[in-house]
């Protein structure tokens, strides 16, 4: 069965140039706009996956973390705020993009940890991977390149309470309780063929943008952005009341089923484009990045614009990886 | 009888009978309608306990003994696990009925089954409550006292009034029991008792068995045993997840191996020939918009088709099947392709069993045949494959799906209301497989005018296979529907 779904942009303009939008997908408040690549964007498939081969070594000190890139021929780009969680230990969370070189290992030092009230260091085995929840991002973006382990604790303290969960910066907090609900958005969305990121929406409105530099580093990352980042956004709006915006379907006056079908088609098609001309028109902005900082051949950016935020990655003009967001207004 | 009645009945039957309105009537129209469907209606394994207790309480009404033979009753009792047959009379001294029918068949059921030192052995207080109740206060002390004294009179009097219902004639092994369930001393002999007895001494005498049984023995016996003790010597409960059915299993199998297979070759070198097996299990260079070509995987599943459909009825009818693959059809962790080996055996099953069948499918690198294996791919518009399907004018629509309706949530059930509002009224059905029935699947129903119906086995192709037989022409159900009925819905 065909997968019918919007009319098929062949390419945005400006930051996303080499992205075309895929099909929508949608499940309650979150709304995912699949994307790939163009023909001209190079399949950077030396780029590897950090699910797979970025090792947590350890955590020498609370704030300090020592990463390790296992592949021996493929560069390492670790995602923004990406978290380690590992239960009876201090779970931390990065501040920024980090690049790892072939076999080598990354030692940095803003971290935030992100569990006030638990002792013990994070150990190499049984970790796993999050992506910090869309509403603490901005927080951790604007303290990123400082030191104190314990800086992000009061915003994780607000963001708990949000949910209405007790007091303190403990990440887990929320996680626990919400985790079964956090999963649905993992099985929800599935990953399509050659997608390599996303524009998600929560009730209509854009809060983000994912690229990643090829499909298989994207379907690693991708439902974990779906659960932790953007899936704990969704579930936000829903304690916020707010209400998905979709394209009813006509059913008035209705004469035979070819006419359902096209008015479904239409219902889907003027949806899609509205959220393309959200994203079209984020991508089109005056993006003027600073270097944040330089690896051979790569540069990190950061990104201002409004209240868009975000990092990427820049092999020399092309764009390799993009995490663009946006807190929701709620 | 009349369709509409049936399908009130098997809507309302999984749950208990306080939560549909005119349960009880809905029984009598039954009952009376069809008496001998409505006995083999007990031996339905999806039923609610609560209906088979009301179903017990209609057929020993004294206006039932001219229709419904009690020996009937008894086969059909003891076709089910022993434990759920009892709570099912249990009804019988709930309700106080004193009916000699009644009697008899407690009598019949209890002392003359096999498990009667089992079940008196775990059951001690419901089994001798429901006995004394049958048998009345002071027949009750009779028998008592006939165990303890021994005399011909009282040999006598318990052969007549309960010995001869032994099973096998085994007078021995019932007295036994019945001296267990009225407290006389005895030396036991069966095993159950021996450990039963002995656990009132000592609880770790009584070690496998169950957990309720030794919470019993504990709350009279040893209160001072900590419950930690009474979970380490219960017998452990049995995993409430069946084993696959043989299609499910094949399916199952073979795509937990060649993901595995591909996973390997991609580790061992991501540019040799087996890293392309790989290919096959993930996603592809496809537009979107466009079918994944992905070379067939080959499986075979004939031979095990062919006998998990040999009990089953051949259908006559027209039915279009939505099969979504879609990639969460593949689930994870201990899931791990459950619900995909399960929707594609109950969608062969179907293919098998009913006359005309129209396949979409959503998703997944090939076409399912009994000779391919698709892998779970993609993303799942079921909205306009229920329109498609619908083109072919079936008599029901089947949508096996995990529910996650992700090419715009809600569409299917728009869809469905625009169907109606055309004046179709085919039924469209939401089929989930289910890993185990404790699944919430509230916030994966594709709409409250889509009907759902969780499987956890693909023996809940029967279920499907009902729907079909009442959505045929006619208001009524045919005899030989009828017969197709009661095979589809008590063979255990």
């Amino acid at each position: 069965m065909t997968i019918h779904n919007v009319a098929m942009k062949t390419a945005f303009t400006g930051l996303l140039s080499d992205i075309r939008p895929g099909p929508i997908q949608s499940w309650g408040l979150l709304d995912v706009v699949a994307l790939f690549s163009t023909q001209e964007r190079p399949d950077y498939t030396n780029f590897v996956s950090p699910l797979r081969y970025l090792k947590l070594v350890r955590v020498p000190t609370y704030g300090t973390i020592i990463l390790e890139n296992e592949e021996k021929h493929g560069t390492v780009i670790a995602p923004m705020h990406i978290g380690f969680f590992q239960t009876g230990a201090q779970n931390h969370a990065t501040s920024r993009v980090l690049l790892l070189e072939a076999g080598k290992q990354l030692t940095t030092t803003d971290c935030f940890c992100i569990q006030a009230s638990q002792g013990g260091l994070l150990k190499e085995a049984q970790q796993r991977f999050i992506v910090l929840p869309l509403g603490l991002r901005n927080a951790a973006w604007s303290q990123r390149g400082k030191d104190g382990y314990s800086r992000l604790w009061r915003d994780i303290d607000a963001y708990n309470r949000r949910y209405g969960i007790a007091r303190g910066g403990h990440l887990e907090r929320f996680l626990r309780p919400y985790f079964h609900r956090l999963m649905l958005f993992r099985h929800a969305f599935e990953l399509l063929p050659q997608q390599v990121g996303a524009a998600y929406f929560v009730a209509g409105n854009l809060v983000g943008v994912e690229i990643a530099p090829n499909a298989a580093y994207w379907a690693d990352v991708g439902p974990i952005l779906n659960i932790y980042c953007y899936g704990a956004a969704a579930l936000l709006g829903e304690r916020h009341q707010l209400k998905p915006e979709h394209q009813v379907v006509d059913i008035e006056g209705l004469v035979d089923l070819d006419q359902l079908t096209q008015r479904l088609a239409e219902a889907r098609e003027q949806e899609a484009m509205e959220r393309l001309d959200l994203v079209e028109a984020v991508s089109a902005l005056a993006w003027n990045g600073s270097e944040a900082d330089k690896k051979p051949g790569l540069r990190v950016i950061d990104l201002e614009q409004g209240e868009w935020i975000g990092q990427m990655v820049k092999d020399g003009a092309n764009m390799l990886y993009l995490s663009l967001f946006r807190d929701m207004v709620v | 009888m009349k369709k509409r009645v049936l399908i009130e009945y098997l809507d309302c039957r999984r749950l208990p009978l306080t939560k549909h309105e005119g349960a009880v009537s809905l029984h009598d129209a039954l009952y009376e309608a069809a008496p001998q469907f409505y006995l083999h209606l007990l031996a339905d394994p999806a039923t609610h306990i609560s209906h088979k207790r009301e179903m017990l309480t209609h057929m020993l009404a004294p206006s039932a003994a001219s229709t419904i033979d009690r020996q009937r009753m008894l086969d059909v009792l003891r076709t089910l696990p022993v434990l759920e047959a009892l709570q099912i009379l249990t009804v019988v001294r709930d309700l106080r009925i004193n009916r000699s029918r009644a009697r008899e068949l407690v009598l019949s059921f209890l002392i003359g089954h096999e498990q009667f030192p089992g079940l008196a052995a775990v059951k001690r207080q419901r089994v001798g409550h429901l006995l004394k109740h049958v048998l009345g206060e002071r027949s009750w002390s009779a028998i008592k006292r006939a165990l303890a004294a021994a005399i011909p009179e009282g040999e006598h009097f318990l052969q007549r009034e309960v010995l001869h219902y032994a099973s096998n004639g085994d007078t021995a092994r019932a007295r036994e029991v019945l001296c267990f369930l009225t407290g006389v001393p005895f030396s036991p002999q069966h095993p159950d008792l021996v450990k039963s007895l002995a656990a009132r001494q000592n609880l770790e005498d009584g070690q496998g068995l169950p957990g309720e049984t030794l919470l019993g023995l504990r709350g009279i016996f040893h209160r001072r045993v900590p419950l930690r003790k009474v979970r380490q010597l219960s017998v452990p409960v049995p995993s409430t997840v069946r084993p696959d059915g043989p299609v499910a299993a094949l399916y199952k199998e073979a795509l937990i191996s060649q993901s595995q297979v591909a996973t390997t070759a991609e580790r061992k070198n991501q540019n040799g020939p087996l890293a392309q097996l790989r290919k096959a299990f993930t996603p592809q260079s496809v537009q979107p918009g466009v079918e994944a070509e992905t070379p067939a995987v080959h499986l075979d599943v004939s031979v095990s088709l062919a006998e998990a459909v040999a009990p089953l009825p051949l259908i006559e009818g027209t039915v279009a099947i939505v099969l979504d693959l879609s990639a969460s059809m593949a689930a994870s962790g201990e899931r791990q392709y459950h619900p995909a080996a399960l929707a594609m055996a109950l969608t062969q099953l179907l293919q098998a069993r009913v006359r005309k069948v129209s396949l979409y499918q959503l998703g997944g690198t090939a076409a399912l045949t009994e000779e391919s294996l698709p892998v779970p791919q993609g993303a799942a518009d079921i909205a306009t494959a229920i329109i498609t399907a619908a083109q072919s004018d079936p008599q029901a629509i089947f949508v096996i799906t995990d529910g996650y309706e992700n090419i715009r949530q809600g569409d299917a059930a728009q869809v469905v209301r625009g169907i109606r509002r055309l004046g179709r009224t085919l039924p469209v059905y939401q089929v989930v497989p289910q890993f185990t029935a404790a699944e919430n699947l509230a916030q994966r129903q594709l709409g409250e005018n889509i009907p759902i119906f969780p499987v956890a086995h693909e023996d809940g192709v029967r279920e499907l296979l009902v729907r079909i037989l009442l959505t045929s022409e006619g208001e009524n159900v045919s005899d030989e529907e009828m017969e197709q009925l009661q095979q589809l819905l008590t063979v255990r």
